[in-house]
């Protein structure tokens, strides 16, 4: 199998399996004050001392939850019935709950997925949001914000800002005190560990209201019983990445194969274009459009045909009957929404998948367009690739 | 902001360094699935998104076609095109041929409709609903049969253009 769908989930490291099977012989509830509770408290705090590591965060300040759409929605509910403004890319977690709890302002973007800097200040200037949330990297296209620029005007205007990181952890370097936000949401399965298990920083001082009560668990922040296998699988994932310098690794050996993809799609299949813009964005995620073709079709040939296994910002494979959200958002064409892949690279891509991908997609790309309704060649060639 | 190397590169036609042949679609897949546990269609689905029938390939009016049918919309992500050829002397048609836009369940329902209208009087094929095509293919999902079971439409107006075609 050629697996490219890394960031929908990676496969669980064994480093993180071996420390999860330690952890499922701890018998303790990690909040007793016995022996057994005693050691399983422990194994959660070396757990949170990686994770916090890893951001450059303090331990004091990593919460841990059951993953990203979890620490979205704390954030969404801290900010309950204020004016809050976010990225019109963001996450569905964060969108639909924003949306749901707050008045919202989406943030517009450019082609490139990059924060329109205009309307962002006019935003700030004239909504005075409480928070401001702005992804990392973008989940579906790649695209890195300068988020340390971002909060910063959002701290001049008197906004708090949060960002989710889900996507930037382990590929890119990241440091919370040089970026200076106050909140981030990070996810232990885009990085090795186990899915069911995140975490949100929360900077010292930061405003906060726990989404889950009942519990004094995370020191009253997060109630709920410790998941200690699942924490323990992720504090693994987290030292892995330390030690390994994974983001070093992502940019040496996974970025030119991303680039080499990329070029090999432009140069052997009609009518493609690239929705990433290849030279600001996570080093391991490329989205294609093809026109004429539909995404579901193509991940299923891929996936029938090659063994291929990639994700679609088609409406038939989402779920809700629409199109991504943010193709729509970066080249407003409903048609090149459906029509796009994502291929998303891990550690343990090789050259030889490239060639995987470049002998069976050109053949499922003609017969797609071969079959199709619509003629390839009307998109406009001025709109079809940013970067 | 600096453009990267490929900067407005646009794959076209003449870069294209593809040797396909059309008829290699209908190869059947040689990497196998389990049945009815990997996808969320059935096996005949399947069947038909890997192996269609009665598709056709490339520019249609090629194709004789004494009635045509087109329904969807491709903002919504699903289109198809049905062609048919009839027999006059017995109001049957005798061949059919289509083009869809589409998902896998897009592509297997007009590729199962192909199968249901051939050999059929026009007034026997116009019966043909999106239950009758479902139920061929043993059941598509619920939030599939909306969007993606249009082509019976397409039928009922090739049948349509070829009757007004008849009468003028």
């Amino acid at each position: 199998m050629v697996y490219l769908d890394y960031s929908a989930t990676s496969p669980l490291l064994k480093e993180a399996r071996a420390a999860m099977i330690s952890a499922m012989d701890l018998i303790g509830n990690p909040s007793a004050l016995h022996t057994p509770g005693h050691q399983a408290m422990n194994k959660i705090e070396e757990a949170r001392e990686e994770v916090a590591k890893l951001i450059n965060a303090s331990p004091d300040e990593i919460i841990f939850t059951s993953g990203g759409s979890e620490s979205n929605n704390t954030i969404t509910n801290i900010f309950a019935g204020e004016s809050v403004a976010v990225s019109a890319i963001e996450h569905p977690s964060m969108l639909e709950s924003a949306k749901t709890r707050s008045k919202t302002t989406l943030i517009p973007v450019d082609e490139t997925g990059k924060i329109d800097q205009k309307n962002y200040a006019k935003i700030l200037e004239q909504k005075v949001p409480k928070l401001v949330s702005i992804m990392l990297v973008n989940n579906e296209i790649g695209t890195i914000e300068d988020v340390e620029a971002l909060a910063k005007l959002a701290h001049d205007s008197g906004a708090v800002f949060h960002t989710d990181a889900t996507q930037a952890l382990g590929k890119i370097p990241i440091d919370v005190k040089k970026i200076n936000v106050d909140y981030m949401t990070i996810s232990a399965h885009k990085i090795g560990g186990p899915v069911g298990i995140g975490a949100l920083f929360v900077k010292k001082g930061s405003p906060f209201t726990p989404l889950i009560i009942g519990g004094h668990q995370e020191h009253g922040k997060r109630a709920g019983t410790y998941q200690v296998v699942n924490i323990s699988g992720f504090g693994a994932a987290a030292k892995y990445v330390s030690t390994r310098n994974t983001p070093l690794l992502y940019k040496e050996k996974v970025l030119p194969l991303r680039n080499l993809l990329a070029e090999q799609i432009l140069t052997n299949i009609p009518y493609s274009s690239i929705n990433t813009p290849l030279d600001c964005s996570a080093p391991n995620i490329l989205n294609c459009s093809f026109e004429a073709a539909e995404g579901e079709s193509i991940q299923l040939y891929l996936d029938a045909k090659g063994d291929i296994i990639v994700s679609t910002g088609s409406a038939c494979a989402s779920g809700d009957g629409k199109p991504s959200h943010v193709i729509m958002a970066t080249r407003h064409d409903a048609e090149i929404a459906h029509s796009s892949v994502r291929f998303s690279l891990g550690l343990e891509t090789t050259t030889a998948d490239v060639a995987k991908v470049m002998t069976t997609l050109p053949e499922i790309i003609k017969n797609l367009q071969g079959i199709s309704t619509l003629k390839a060649g009307n998109i406009k060639k001025e709109d079809s690739y940013y970067a | 902001m600096p453009k990267s190397p490929l900067s407005n590169h646009h794959a076209n036609q003449s870069k294209a360094k593809l040797k396909v042949k059309p008829e290699t679609q209908q190869k059947t897949a040689e990497s196998g699935f389990s049945a009815g546990t990997d996808w969320i269609y059935t096996d005949s689905v399947k069947e038909h998104f890997l192996n269609p029938r009665n598709f056709l390939m490339g520019d249609e009016s090629k194709y004789h076609a004494d009635g045509q049918g087109i329904v969807g919309n491709p903002i919504c992500g699903d289109q198809m095109l049905m062609l048919i050829q009839i027999d006059k002397n017995t109001d049957t048609i005798t061949d059919v041929k289509w083009k869809t836009y589409g998902c896998a369940s897009a592509i297997a329902s007009t590729s199962a409709l192909s199968e249901l209208a051939k050999g059929r009087t026009l007034d026997d094929a116009l019966t043909i609903s999106a239950e009758e095509i479902t139920s061929y293919l043993g059941g598509l999902p619920k939030h599939k049969f909306h969007c993606s079971v249009l082509g019976h439409e397409a039928l009922a107006s090739a049948i349509q253009d070829y009757r007004k075609k008849q009468s003028s």
